[in-house]
């Protein structure tokens, strides 16, 4: 796992593909962040899908996807599982979403990247010091 | 009055053009994809069952549904229909994909 610690979860996820925005939620006691995107897809085989609406005026789904989270306490890897946006997993997808970096996934998320970051910087000052 | 005209049809892929409302089903066994023009396509919100689908892609334009296994349809065509009814059977159950076609539009076999 190269040293970097994960966490798993849920992503709840909207689309509406007349406006194409994207909204999507950690959990219920956080406050979703949105962005658009120009197309997605995703493998229900993967992923839950809750309700899909098609018509002419747009389509419309909500389902809920695996996250991946891992960090090695300097960077954030984010990757959602069975879920792609126009044509690509979409790490790049979450670097551009600004507001995803604040994102709150829980104490035990922040905790873990305290936790990494200590470690890290206890290291580079034991190799300082040699 | 004319009679309806009843089609089973095994469905393996939907194309639907959202602003026309075209709708494309490529057909198992079948060189011909079978166009007509639709309103809407959903699910019964009651028996929903998403693992018939295999991928599904959207955009602003277009959706696409790829199914697990060729869907069975019965495709209903008349002077005076105008709906299509895919009847899905899935592991005992029997969700419902509703294909509402336009009214004023003419339906076309291929």
């Amino acid at each position: 796992m190269d040293g970097k610690e994960q966490i798993e979860g849920e992503m709840k996820v909207e689309f509406n593909s007349q406006s194409g925005k994207i909204c999507m939620q950690v959990s219920d006691t956080n406050a979703p962040y949105q962005s658009n995107i120009d197309e997605m897809e995703i493998d229900p085989l993967i992923v839950d899908i809750k309700s899909l609406k098609i018509n002419r005026n747009g389509s419309e789904v909500k389902f809920i996807s695996p996250l991946l989270v891992s960090t090695d306490g300097e960077f954030i890897d984010t990757n959602m599982l069975g879920f792609k946006v126009n044509g690509e997993t979409p790490n790049k997808f979450f670097d551009d979403v600004d507001s995803f970096h604040a994102h709150n996934f829980s104490k035990e998320w922040f905790s873990l990247v305290e936790k990494q970051r200590k470690r890290i910087e206890d290291r580079r000052k034991r190799i300082s010091n040699i | 009055m004319m009679s309806d005209t009843y089609q089973y049809r095994k469905v393996k892929r939907v194309e639907y053009i959202l602003q026309s409302g075209k709708i494309i089903m490529n057909l198992d066994g079948s060189k011909n994809d079978y166009i007509s023009q639709a309103d809407s396509i959903e699910f019964k919100e009651d028996s929903p069952d998403f693992r018939i689908i295999k991928r599904l892609r959207m955009g602003k334009e277009f959706v696409y549904l790829d199914f697990n296994e060729p869907i069975t349809c019965n495709i209903k065509s008349g002077q005076y229909e105008n709906v299509l009814l895919c009847d899905v059977g899935v592991e005992g159950k029997n969700p419902l994909l509703y294909v509402e076609k336009l009214p004023s539009l003419k339906d076309v076999f291929k």
